[in-house]
């Protein structure tokens, strides 16, 4: 049983050094197209690397992004929001301490959303003749606080993904050096064979679970974007 | 003109104008006002049923696993479903909302165009860089067609003669004769293309690339690009434009293009190129349909779980509906 966690080990490494991109070999019709007027530009083949790209996001993938959803590093407050410029509100949002404590309500996960949209509702019912500037802060302040938190998880999971990185070239290592030196019943149960066992199935324990926790992980920072998206709609509903 | 004459003339061909639109409105299924809007979702392996009036969802019809890609016949009363994890198209009642049978699609079956006719169906099989020409009569393969990785974008041309289709990986526009069932030519466009989408007059397709984030015209012809659209909106960084989904309205002026996490729709003078608009719609904006009487367009938001209600005369967004979990696509039928 001992000797089986080495080879699994490693199996489950190769599975996860693996290139995401790896295609599933599939045999290219021989001369389908050549034997007629062919088009100009052949199909490349399958095999060969990417054709260089025009575009200009043409950056190989960020080894430290572990999900599957595109890495964006910060959010733009134009992907909510149609109302003026806010550059200068997120720099002067801040100052007033009814609307920062607002903001501080609206932005915590654990106020549920309907409760957050009534408290806008409220504040603009309140707000009197200039509540389109006042709402215009007011979503300064929540953009620039999600922003913030989000920046903040997003790094969190690039330290999370080079740590996985790390454990793993670790655990690989070592199976490889174990059962390398291990190859007798009396190496295997030896006080410092067994022990090295023991880490080794621990490291893969805590990797295994760790990988399993990544998808969640990765939801983080799409909640938080949501939650920017629903409170911005509200406000901007409440504007004329 | 004499006046009298004129009015000779033009009085009979005005009475004809009557009656015509008289029978139209008396044989059309319904009316304009009783359509319908179906949208897969993704996440939650079903399809809502929106009555275009009231906006209230009429039915969630459970589908086979990871619905995404849907069109209708072009009379409206057949509904295909894309279920990618089962590796089929399911085709609907658009009355009953009961699923008809199954069309083999090839695996993981993402999008598909109908032949204007109705007839065959086009299916991109990510998984297995193929076209697939199934009979939507009698579910029958007509053949395969060897594309490029990752297939996904489909069009097709005004007359069904020039079939496009989109490569994600190749970053290629694979431009098909339909009755030979070979590929003329193979266009390279930017990166991550995703939907090609025919000017009606059939002189140029529009392909837009999700991670090069442009939108390139291609023309019909000579398979050259004669224009790339980029795409700037203030307070969106860069990197969340990305073009997907694109819809041009019949009399060929103007374009919408979804733009993915930028969470816009740009309205585009196809004249000029010029984007007019970027109208703010909900997360993850990915496929546009229009209503039969094109007065309105639909956007399907996958982030915010919702679908935008664009009213395509004033370029407004008037409403967003809620959907199942990630909307994918999206098709209104009378």
């Amino acid at each position: 049983m001992i000797r089986f966690a080495g080879p699994a080990a490693l199996a489950m490494l190769v599975a996860v050094a693996a290139p995401a991109f790896a295609q599933a070999p599939n045999p290219a019709p021989a001369g389908a197209e050549t034997a007629q007027a062919g088009p100009k530009t052949p199909l490349p083949s399958r095999d060969t690397p990417r054709a260089a790209q025009p575009g200009p996001k043409s950056a190989p993938k960020d080894p430290d992004w572990p999900c599957v959803q595109p890495k964006v590093a910060t959010l733009g407050y134009g992907q909510m929001w149609a109302g003026p410029a806010l550059d200068d509100a997120i720099k002067s949002w801040r100052g007033d301490e009814a609307r920062e404590d607002l903001v501080a309500l609206l932005i915590a996960r654990r106020t549920p959303i309907e409760q957050a949209k009534a408290a806008i509702g409220d504040y603009a019912a309140k707000a009197g003749l200039d509540a389109n500037q006042k709402l215009t802060l007011l979503f300064a302040g929540v953009f620039d606080e999600i922003n913030d938190q989000r920046s903040r998880v997003v790094t969190g999971i690039e330290r999370f993904a080079r740590k996985q990185r790390t454990l793993a070239d670790r655990i690989k290592t070592e199976s490889i050096r174990i059962s390398q030196t291990q190859r007798d019943m009396a190496a295997q149960m030896s006080e410092d064979g067994q022990k090295e066992q023991q880490t080794l199935d621990w490291d893969t324990r805590i990797y295994d679970e760790r990988s399993q926790s990544l998808t969640y992980v990765c939801e983080t920072p799409v909640i938080l974007e949501q939650r920017a998206f629903d409170l911005a709609r509200e406000i901007q509903g409440r504007m004329n | 003109m004499n006046p009298s004459i004129r009015r000779r003339v033009l009085l009979p061909l005005v009475r004809a104008g009557a009656v015509a639109a008289g029978l139209t409105a008396a044989f059309a299924p319904g009316a304009a006002f009783a359509g319908k809007v179906f949208v897969t979702n993704e996440r939650d392996h079903t399809m809502t049923v929106i009555d275009s009036d009231s906006l209230k969802t009429l039915e969630t019809v459970k589908t086979g696993r990871r619905p995404r890609g849907l069109t209708a016949s072009p009379d409206g009363k057949l509904i295909y479903v894309c279920a990618s994890d089962d590796n089929r198209v399911e085709v609907y009642d658009s009355s009953t909302y009961k699923m008809l049978r199954t069309l083999p699609s090839g695996p993981d079956p993402e999008l598909f165009v109908l032949h204007p006719s109705g007839n065959p169906l086009y299916i991109a099989n990510e998984d297995d860089a193929l076209v697939t020409i199934v009979d939507t009569d009698t579910g029958k393969v007509q053949g395969e067609i060897p594309v490029g990785v990752e297939p996904e974008g489909m069009g097709i041309s005004p007359d069904g003669k020039v079939l496009v289709n989109t490569s994600e990986t190749t970053s290629m526009a694979h431009f098909i004769d339909t009755s030979t069932k070979q590929i003329v030519e193979n266009v390279l466009v930017d990166s991550r293309p995703r939907y090609a989408e025919f000017t009606p007059d059939g002189k140029t397709v529009w392909v837009s690339a999700e991670v090069g984030g442009t939108v390139s015209v291609i023309d019909i012809a000579g398979h050259q690009v004669v224009k790339r659209l980029t795409f700037q909106i203030p307070g969106v960084t860069e990197d969340a434009i990305q073009p997907v989904g694109i819809r041009i309205t019949k009399d060929g002026s103007t374009a919408f293009v979804a733009l993915g996490p930028a969470n816009r729709v740009a309205v585009v003078d196809t004249k000029t190129y010029e984007v007019k608009k970027y109208l703010l719609v909900g997360q993850r904006v990915w496929q546009l349909a229009f209503s039969p009487d094109e007065k309105t367009l639909y956007s399907s938001n996958g982030n915010s779980n919702d679908i935008s209600v664009i009213d395509v005369a004033s370029e407004k967004v008037t409403k967003s509906v809620t959907t199942g979990r990630s909307p994918w696509g999206v098709v209104a039928v009378p």
